[in-house]
């Protein structure tokens, strides 16, 4: 249920393998996706939950940084930023 | 409990403001109890604790604005302490801000204030920015539903304070408090069963009545919260009973993929959504709102880092560069008040000064040094608050953000570097103030003990100083290697630290928020301004004028021998005979018939000299004159030179008397540093300062500008006087006596490398202290910058004098060899770079 950050970012994890199952590190600006499971855990879990990322939240991706890193997503009226390693813990699901 | 209840008219009344950050509370605060403010910290943290009051009917009404969080769990520090103050302390009223462009995410905050069993009012802020976006509030659904008083507010217009003062006064007139208390229920569905019995255990076990509050303690149990467990832990008779809600929380979790803590967010946040389904109606759904539009310029890939050196430099020029400007109109009232005290304190003698009149002149003195920098400071904080408010400051993070977190830090490390002087010329304490808004507690940590390694206003005179003795060809070169290789190394040691000392320190994930933008409130800037400055002067100007007495003991202490005074004062009794010789048949000798008149009339020359080099511009200058002509008639034929010839005469005896009295002050005073504590114990420091090529005079003048950077180079001054009245300047006479030393420009780089990395000054190190709440750290920041700074001074000399390098090299190697260190652990992967250790949450987290 909790996996902690560290595995979800191992690299070479192909991107999307379950089907329409991605992490939000993989969208691309403009994609809109909802929330399917948190991977994270301890303060980074908790973290996005109180900031309306729970289990069904409808996210935008807006923006990544400068140097591609944080990104800026939309979670309802508000734009969130989260840095991609926190992003690879939140699986959506793709609409 | 009781006399709270009763809540009588006439009574004191406690309310809390509680919200999510920018949801407008501190513009509400500021509404609602004026200018009657105070900021303290919450016992052991760094969180400021804001208080304020309003006097109604009688009543004093206590407003407590509790920092912004977006719940309530105890994984921060704020929502920790808000917790505590909201549990502990119990407030009359809780009054929860919303933002009423972004309901949704304010309600699931609101839900757990329900569950808290407090009388609840709710504010909907910034109505206005919700009516441009479109939103329609039903505010009469929103009551009905939290089954609490909802007031609509735009507080920065001041909009709703009179409304949500009334409903104050409405809840603490009621006889009974729990009409109150929202009735609202959650309905947590398939965990519903798990909170009712952990419900009427508590109940049972504590005689607590069950009511709001012991459900809202069993949903935190059965969530699993740190807090709400350490809370029941302490009653004996409950732990038992803990590890059955421990049980079920386990059961809960394998029954499906969800823990109970997802479970509970997801009702929170539906209920919510379900509130704002009833009562709020888009009309532009789906608009791009203004705050995109701007983001889409500021934020664009390309263009953003050019807006943001723009605004960088922005900041610079305004405060630093015309900050500078104003002290000049400021320094003149500095001034005033100086020669206010050196009238106020004893006369000066002729060798000696009566100690109390050095003393209180050496305290003005130091006071001034930082009461300069006032204009500075002030508009300084002043942009600051616009960026804040504004909003572009959270901007500013998101983009800086990816390069200081390889090195440990975060995204808004930038302030903090930015204010202490990324380019030549900052303050490092406020540097260190900025640092409290950062929520990772390691980035922070490691952001207060870099800060100082920026290039701070003090600073630079000495720079300029050592590059005008040995590199006057490559000035700016110099000055520009000096300027950024601090940035490296406060990179590279922030580094170090956030793997080796900080490596358990609490992190918090980088999940921010982009507020939409606001205009700043004049109000809200000003008065942040002016308390950021006053903080400033309170807990920095106190402890520097207590040190500079120590400093001037230091110093002082223990004086000249008896045989040194004797050949002192023969040698001005020789001066003053001469004086006497030569004003033989004069007639203005009547004005100084003894000893003291004497001393009196040098005195009032040397004032009047002064004001003559100070005045500017012919009038003034007149003007001088023409007070000394009535305030001195006497004197004043001794002042001013005249075609008269005895008066001319008289001119020139007491300006050759005058110089050798200020020779031999100098000299007294060089002799008294020399024999000083001070100085027996740069000396003592010479076997260990030798391998950075420091002498006892330079290890002086370092440990004297501990107290302030600026009094480096007046140390130095007094230290290298010229002999016999030589009108050379500072640099031409180091330059002349350590070139015969056999200094040279590689010692002058040591030296500048040092004073870069140098611990921070005194004030600096107070907030410190202040910013971390622990005297280790602040003794660590002392320490540490120490042994850094020698030691690379010491290597650098060492080694470029093994292989007779100039200094010139020397500084273009190190500063490449730097340049490198940050290419390699920026850039790769480990064993060099990017690997920071894993992040240490512990849940109660007490900062020591």
């Amino acid at each position: 249920m909790c996996q902690g950050a560290a595995q979800g970012v191992a690299r070479g994890e192909a991107p999307c393998a379950r089907d329409g199952f991605c992490s939000l590190n993989d969208l691309v600006p403009g994609t809109h996706c909802r929330v399917a499971r948190l991977k994270g855990c301890g303060a980074i879990r908790q973290r996005l939950l109180d900031l309306g990322l729970v289990n069904g939240a409808e996210v935008t991706v807006i923006r990544a940084a400068p140097l591609n890193d944080p990104i800026a997503i939309r979670v309802g009226n508000a734009v969130l930023t989260v840095r991609r390693a926190e992003a690879a813990t939140i699986e959506v699901e793709r609409d | 409990m009781t006399e709270k209840t009763a809540g009588a008219a006439g009574r004191h009344l406690r309310v809390a403001l509680a919200g999510q950050q920018n949801a407008g509370k501190s513009t509400l605060f500021n509404a609602l109890t004026g200018v009657a403010q105070h900021i303290a910290n919450y016992p052991g943290v760094t969180v400021d604790k804001k208080s304020g009051f309003y006097i109604e009917h009688g009543r004093r009404v206590e407003v407590v604005d509790l920092p912004g969080t977006y719940s309530l769990t105890s994984f921060s520090l704020e929502e920790r302490v808000v917790r505590r103050f909201l549990y502990e302390e119990r407030p009359d009223v809780v009054v929860n801000v919303l933002d009423a462009s972004n309901l949704r995410r304010g309600l699931y905050l609101t839900a757990q204030l329900i569950e808290l069993g407090h009388p609840l009012i709710v504010v909907v802020n910034m109505m206005d920015v919700a009516e441009r976006r479109g939103l329609k509030i039903d505010l009469n659904a929103l009551a009905q539903k939290l089954k609490v008083p909802v007031v609509a507010s735009i507080g920065r217009k001041g909009v709703g304070r009179e409304e949500l003062r009334a409903a104050i006064r409405r809840i603490a007139d009621e006889p009974d408090i729990s009409p109150a208390i929202s009735d609202a229920r959650l309905d947590y569905g398939v965990l519903e069963e798990t909170i009712g019995w952990v419900e009427e255990r508590l109940a049972d076990s504590s005689g607590l009545d069950a009511g709001a509050a012991v459900r809202g303690l069993a949903v935190k149990l059965v969530e699993g919260d740190a807090e709400a467990v350490r809370l029941v832990r302490e009653d004996a008779r409950q732990a038992v009973f803990l590890e059955d809600v421990a049980e079920a929380r386990k059961n809960f979790e394998k029954a499906g993929d969800l823990s109970t803590g997802d479970h509970v967010a997801v009702v929170r946040d539906r209920w919510a959504g379900e509130i704002v389904t009833a009562s709020v109606r888009e009309s532009r759904k789906g608009a791009v709102s203004a705050s995109e539009r701007v983001d889409r310029l500021l934020l664009h890939r390309i263009l953003a880092p050019f807006f943001l050196v723009l605004v960088v430099w922005g900041i610079y020029e305004i405060s630093i560069v015309q900050g500078y400007e104003l002290t000049k109109v400021t320094w003149p009232f500095l001034a005033a008040l100086r020669n206010f005290a050196a009238q106020w304190l004893p006369e000066a003698g002729f060798l000696y000064d009566p100690q109390i009149r050095s003393l209180g002149l050496w305290m003005v003195d130091s006071a001034n040094t930082l009461l300069n920098y006032v204009p500075i400071f002030l508009i300084l904080f002043a942009l600051i608050a616009i960026l804040e408010d504004s909003g572009y400051m959270a901007r500013i993070a998101f983009i800086l953000d990816r390069i200081l977190h390889r090195f440990g830090l975060h995204g808004q490390s930038t302030l903090p570097f930015i204010l202490a002087g990324v380019f030549a010329g900052g303050c490092a304490v406020p540097g260190v103030m900025a640092t409290k808004g950062i929520p990772d507690e390691r980035a922070r940590l490691a952001t207060i003990l870099t800060v100082p390694f920026m290039n701070c206003l003090a600073k630079i005179p000495l720079y300029t100083l050592l590059i005008n003795i040995y590199f006057v060809e490559a000035k700016g070169l110099v000055l520009f290697y000096l300027s950024t290789i601090t940035i490296f190394a406060a990179l590279l040691v922030a580094k170090l630290l956030s793997v080796s000392v900080l490596r358990h320190k609490e992190t918090a994930p980088f999940v921010m928020e982009l507020p939409h933008y606001h205009l700043p409130t004049l109000t809200g800037v000003v008065r942040r301004s002016l308390d950021r400055t006053w903080l400033y002067i309170k807990k920095v100007g106190t402890v520097v004028v207590a040190v500079s007495v120590v400093v001037y003991v230091l110093l002082q202490f223990p004086g000249l021998s008896p045989d040194q005074e004797a050949v002192y004062e023969g040698r001005a009794e020789a001066a003053i005979a001469e004086f006497y010789d030569e004003m033989a048949g004069n007639s203005y000798l009547a004005a100084v018939p003894d000893q003291a008149a004497l001393t009196g009339l040098v005195n009032v020359y040397t004032d009047y000299r002064t004001e003559k080099l100070m005045a500017q511009g012919a009038d003034a200058s007149k003007a001088v004159d023409a007070r000394y002509e009535t305030s001195y008639p006497a004197f004043y034929p001794f002042l001013k030179r005249s075609s008269d010839k005895e008066a001319r005469a008289a001119e020139r005896a007491l300006k050759t008397l005058a110089t050798t009295r200020k020779t031999l002050r100098r000299e007294m005073k060089e002799e008294r540093i020399v024999n000083s504590l001070l100085g027996q114990v740069g000396r003592s420091l010479e076997p260990v300062t030798q391998f950075a090529g420091f002498d006892w005079k330079i290890n002086v003048a370092l440990l004297s500008s501990f107290a302030a950077r600026e009094s480096s180079v007046a140390t130095l001054g007094v230290l290298f006087q010229p002999s016999d009245g030589e009108t050379d300047t500072l640099e031409e006479r180091m330059g002349s006596e350590q070139r015969a030393a056999g200094y040279s420009a590689l010692g002058a780089v040591a030296l500048m490398l040092f004073f870069a990395l140098y611990p921070p000054c005194l004030a600096t190190t107070i907030m410190v202290r202040v910013q971390t709440q622990s005297y280790r750290w602040m003794i660590f920041s002392i320490v540490f910058p120490t042994f850094l700074g020698l030691s690379v001074a010491s290597a650098i000399f060492t080694l470029g004098g093994y292989f007779a390098l100039s200094g010139l090299q020397t500084l273009t190697i190190t500063y490449f060899t730097a340049f490198a260190a940050v290419l390699v652990v920026g850039l790769f992967k480990r064993p060099f770079g990017r690997v920071l250790p894993p992040p240490g949450y512990s849940p109660r987290g007490a900062v020591s």
